[in-house]
């Protein structure tokens, strides 16, 4: 993956302390000849990265130039894929001491963490290293593709559990009311047999209730008249 | 420009305290070629590990393979046991390979390594930190849950005051 050149891109990390690395962001840079830059995610093929949790990554750097390249900071920021705004400019990493001599390739690890608020899902990352040969200060993008932001959450989020809790609910609102239904059919089954006791008590003589009252009395003197 | 391999090399140190109270380090490199070609005769060589700071235990501070493919990844690791208190500070390690269109090795560097704290001194955990952690990792979702099962019961009591009032007219 060879270097290109950045013309159009703009720093505006104001918070940067190191004076070195400021007057190198106010200016626009250019990459150097014989510089390649490259990115790696390690262990990382898909580059899916967690919001809020910090991740590293790899920044190959192959100097085939006549002079040595005295590394100065990398530094990354996050685009939206149909805006080139920057949505977040994450931190620069700066170094004092790291240099690459000629003919030799050299690996910078930079860890970032993107904001743990964004939202999921496909992002432009654009990685920028800022060097110096001779004094003279120049900057590679040594990322500049699609990268796929997801949550990290814990097993059990807010969300989850009230979700969980609701179809707890449901389904317990649903067996108490299939019971209800169940037991009003079995209170029309009783009601049957309560009308077949009803017809059995046209004999009046035998029924245990009836016994020793006036009724059968009656019934008695009729009896006896015939 | 030709076709050559592209060496990043990855650096990294965990440190480890023993129940014994040693501490050892353990170092893995891992190797990536993402260059568009193979690499032959692949050294690792790390020689910032001092001696009189550190002992190797396991594993050796030099490795090589015979050759790494494009897109291909190698892997080491070795541990080694602290000797010496203090903050240490790692050079990169070097990987030296060959290319068949140059006679002179090529040299990677790995990544830095970041200071490392050896044997220091464990600040006694106060069981009021521990609490603190404790409630604001968890806080959140015992009180969601809470809430959530109270509601449930909530929902659940008045039914069995209804079917006692029913058998109560029933009687």
């Amino acid at each position: 993956q060879s270097d290109s050149e950045d013309s159009g891109f703009e720093v505006s990390d104001v918070g940067e302390e190191e004076s070195d690395a400021e007057e190198v962001f106010g200016l626009e840079l250019t990459s150097a000849p014989g510089i390649e830059t490259l990115c790696v995610f390690p262990k990382n093929s898909a580059k899916i990265i967690k919001a809020g949790v910090e991740t590293e990554l790899l920044v190959g750097m192959k100097n085939d130039g006549q002079s040595n390249v005295d590394i100065v900071a990398v530094k990354g920021s996050l685009h939206l894929p149909f805006d080139q705004n920057a949505v977040q400019n994450l931190t620069a990493l700066s170094f004092s001491n790291a240099s690459v001599p000629t003919s030799a390739q050299a690996t910078l690890p930079y860890a970032f963490a993107v904001s743990k608020f964004l939202q999921a899902g496909a992002f432009d990352f654009v990685g920028t290293i800022i060097y110096e040969i001779d004094g003279k200060p120049y900057q590679s993008i040594f990322y500049n593709g699609t990268i796929e932001v997801v949550e990290d959450g814990p097993l059990f989020r807010m969300e989850s559990v009230f979700l969980s809790g609701l179809l707890i609910f449901v389904i317990a609102f649903l067996a108490i009311y299939i019971q209800n239904v169940l037991k009003h059919m079995t209170k029309k089954t009783k009601r049957a047999p309560k009308v077949e006791v009803g017809t059995a008590t046209k004999d009046a003589s035998h029924d245990e209730w009836l016994e020793g009252t006036s009724y059968t009395q009656s019934s008695s003197k009729s009896k006896k008249k015939k | 420009t030709s076709e050559v391999p592209f060496m990043v090399v990855h650096k990294k140190a965990t440190l480890n305290r023993l129940k014994s109270g040693a501490e050892r380090v353990s170092v893995s490199y891992d190797i990536y070629n993402q260059g568009s070609s193979s690499a032959y005769d692949v050294t690792l060589t790390d020689n910032s590990w001092d001696k009189k700071t550190f002992e190797v235990v396991n594993g050796n501070t030099s490795k090589s393979w015979e050759r790494l493919d494009a897109g291909g990844i190698l892997s080491h690791s070795i541990e080694l046991e602290a000797k010496v208190k203090g903050v240490f500070y790692g050079a990169p390690a070097v990987v030296t390979f060959r290319i068949p269109t140059k006679p002179a090795l090529q040299e990677a560097y790995s990544t830095p390594l970041l200071p490392l704290d050896i044997l220091a001194d464990k600040p006694p955990t106060k069981p009021l930190d521990v609490a603190k952690r404790l409630l604001a990792k968890y806080g959140s979702l015992v009180s969601v849950i809470s809430m959530v099962v109270c509601f449930i019961y909530l929902v659940a009591t008045p039914k069995s005051n209804v079917s006692k009032a029913s058998s109560k007219k029933k009687r």
